[in-house]
């Protein structure tokens, strides 16, 4: 082995064209992955009193606002679920998505410092964001499962809720939530590089996109002139199949989740051949 | 690529565009797109042209940073790689450490690669220094294995044991520095890539980061130094490449290439020759031809180590032999204070017309760190007849190999001169 790398040659050379990734030297980098992704996680609530219990107080926090506002003044029907479990359950998914997506909007503007100084594959960054960012959707299903058999169990009301079998598919709708953060993060990122305002837009972007996505109402209360146009958004169908499987409201469509599959993988790969193209030149503009 | 070859670079160019990115540069970078797309076979030209100074698409915003370099380097090859400011050092490294891509031209490189460009690179504040040594090693190629192995020694380099627990960001900047350059001064790789490092930290640290550099060197592995220090420049590396401009201007053993670099950046030069019609001479007895400043195989130096011998050359022409003509020289140093001067000895003295080279040898260990000027004179000793004069001819820099000091002092000692005295220690 040792001898092996110590024949290899490395050809410095302009890049042209497409270039296949290197997942080779990504491979031989993982151990790099797995520190970044503990260094996010465990500095992420250093020198805090409630340390990691922020990574569920968090969306609990987002989810009471949401009931109050959308559900309480608002209005808004939930499917009659109770509100805490209707969005709470979009929000986990919408998060780690968001996450995805303007967690490495930023990618070489945070670690201009680093990339100035040493070689290592740069997608290395994104990818432990987007693990890093599994842990915490990771927590934050638990807790929801906690919540979903407090009501379930000790608060019963009219309407019940129960899991489905498409809960089956949320491995899927995680990687899918992950691969479509990571595209458009991606995206994001090489344009931040170059051009600042990007991340004045980042914000609306992903706000926007959260309202376009039956986060805080359900796809059925769309009127159907406008639904066609929800559905355009990736995450839509994402969103909904992940709330049908675990309560059994929302939709699931298989044809819609296909869609979503396919958009994701075009927006990656694109947002990958960008990335390796800026990763090269990056420095010198940085 | 030959078996025997470490690095191979070949027509290597960078070119950087000049100006702030912005709403500007997007507009412009739209124009430039369409201009490529109108004229595709122009553009062409540029990429199969190997030299930016041909291609016509060149714009005047553009900085060419490094310009067609073609360099080898062996196995094992210690080169130090010296320069001005702006002479394109850093670009070079850049592009042998992949953190950018060269315009033009490939770089070949054999084996693993860590690149010292900074100590410390991904220091997060939040995280202790245990932490910090795995990350660290990770972002400079090592795996996880072998920061385990050689924890305890990393940690012991630093010197920072009792605090390994703690959070970066309560270190000092010192204790920071240290623990960077213990974690790249245990990476092993193939080719190691430093950048200036070595100027950071105490006295006592430096000299512990050259002494681990020095074993880098002994044990076979090919290391690139860039530095402005010529000291350490000199007592690490046997080759030299000198950049200037971002063009190779010289590359040769690393003294001539340290000598030519100071000969460059000094006022004065180490080395006169007059053409025939201006050779000094205040009354045509007699003439200065040329003068240099030699080393002991009286080959040409700009600079020397305080150990070496030097020596000055002077040779005169005697027109009119009526006199007795008399080398001379004074030493002083920068600020005009005159240190010494010296009268040629008679015996032996040329007395009739000709040529003559005349060398004054200088005493081994008397001059201190710095630069000294040599005025040269010709005098006829009988009525003080000067026949030329000339004041501050020549400058030569000296510098000191701290390694051969034999106290633990680090930095210059005050004086004028600094001969080398005995110490004799007597228990009572």
């Amino acid at each position: 082995m040792k001898s092996i790398e110590k024949n290899k040659i490395t050809i410095i050379k302009p890049s042209t064209g497409w270039l296949g990734f290197d997942f080779a030297s990504i491979w031989q980098y993982r151990d790099l992955l797995f520190l970044l992704v503990k260094r996010d996680f465990v500095s992420a609530y250093k020198q805090t009193i409630l340390g990691p219990a922020w990574f569920v107080l968090q969306p609990l926090f987002l989810t009471i606002i949401f009931t109050l506002i959308f559900g309480k003044f608002a209005q808004i029907p939930t499917e009659g679920l109770p509100p805490l479990l209707f969005y709470n359950s979009g929000l986990i998914i919408w998060s780690y998505f968001s996450s995805c997506f303007s967690g490495n909007a930023s990618t070489f503007t945070t670690n201009a410092g680093t990339y100035q100084k040493v070689y290592y594959p740069r997608l290395i960054n994104p990818l432990a964001n987007c693990i890093s960012g599994l842990l915490g959707f990771l927590i934050q299903l638990i807790f929801f499962i906690a919540y979903f058999l407090i009501y379930k169990f000790l608060l019963p009301i009219s309407e019940p809720f129960t899991i489905t079998w498409p809960v089956l598919l949320l491995p899927l709708l995680v990687i899918l939530s992950s691969l479509l953060g990571l595209g458009l993060g991606l995206w994001m990122s090489v344009l931040t590089a170059k051009y600042r305002d990007f991340n004045q837009i980042i914000g609306f972007l992903v706000q926007g996109m959260m309202y376009l996505t039956p986060i805080i109402y359900p796809l059925s209360e769309i009127p159907d002139k406008y639904r066609f146009w929800i559905s355009l958004n990736p995450m839509a169908p994402v969103v909904e199949t992940f709330r049908f499987g675990l309560l059994s409201k929302g939709s699931f469509s298989p044809l819609h989740l296909l869609y979503s599959a396919i958009i994701a993988l075009l927006i990656l790969l694109s947002g990958m051949y960008l990335f390796k193209k800026t990763e090269r030149r990056v420095v010198d503009y940085l | 690529m030959n078996s025997s070859l470490s690095i191979e670079v070949s027509n290597l160019s960078k070119k950087y565009q000049l100006g702030t990115i912005g709403m500007t540069s997007l507009r412009e970078e739209m124009t430039r797109w369409w201009e490529k797309k109108r004229n595709k076979e122009k553009s062409l030209e540029l990429s199969t042209s190997t030299h930016f100074k041909k291609s016509r698409k060149i714009e005047s915003r553009d900085f060419i940073a490094l310009d067609n370099l073609n360099f080898s380097i062996n196995n094992g090859e210690v080169v130090g790689i010296i320069g001005a400011n702006g002479s394109g050092k850093s670009t070079l490294l850049k592009i042998l450490s992949r953190i950018t891509e060269p315009s033009v031209g490939t770089a070949k490189i054999r084996g693993k690669v860590a690149s010292l460009l900074e100590v410390g690179t991904g220091f997060h504040p939040e995280l202790t220094g245990r932490e910090n040594i795995y990350i660290n090693g990770a972002i400079l190629g090592m795996t996880r294995k072998e920061v385990n192995q050689k924890f305890d020694e990393i940690v012991d380099f630093s010197g920072v044991e009792n605090f390994i627990d703690t959070p970066v960001k309560r270190y000092s900047s010192g204790m920071t520095i240290r623990l960077g350059f213990a974690v790249a001064a245990h990476l092993e790789p193939d080719i190691l890539i430093v950048d200036e490092v070595l100027a950071v930290g105490d006295a006592a640290f430096q000299k512990k980061c050259i002494g681990k550099m020095q074993n880098v060197a002994g044990s076979g592995r090919t290391v690139l130094f860039v530095s402005h220090n010529m000291n350490s420049v000199s007592s690490l590396c046997d080759r030299g490449i000198l950049l200037k401009n971002g063009s190779i201007q010289k590359d040769d053993k690393i003294n001539n290439v340290i000598d030519e670099y100071l000969s460059g950046i000094t006022t004065y030069g180490s080395k006169i020759q007059f053409p025939k019609n201006e050779r000094p001479s205040r009354d045509q007895i007699a003439s200065l031809h040329s003068t240099r400043m030699v080393n002991k195989n009286e080959e040409d130096i700009s600079s020397a180590e305080c150990a070496d011998q030097v020596g000055i050359e002077m040779i005169y022409e005697i027109i009119d032999d009526s006199n007795i003509p008399t080398p001379c020289f004074d030493i002083c140093t920068t600020k005009d204070e005159l240190l010494f001067m010296n009268i040629g000895d008679t015996e032996n003295l040329p007395k009739k017309k000709g040529v003559y080279r005349v060398i004054l040898w200088l005493p081994e260990n008397l001059f201190n760190q710095g630069t000294y000027l040599f005025s040269v004179a010709l005098v006829t000793l009988d009525g003080w007849k000067i026949h030329f004069y000339l004041k501050h001819a020549l400058a030569l820099e000296f510098y000191e190999n701290l390694l051969k000091r034999k106290n633990a002092f680090e930095e210059k000692i005050d004086g004028l001169i600094k001969p080398m005295c005995e110490w004799d220690y007597h228990s009572l």
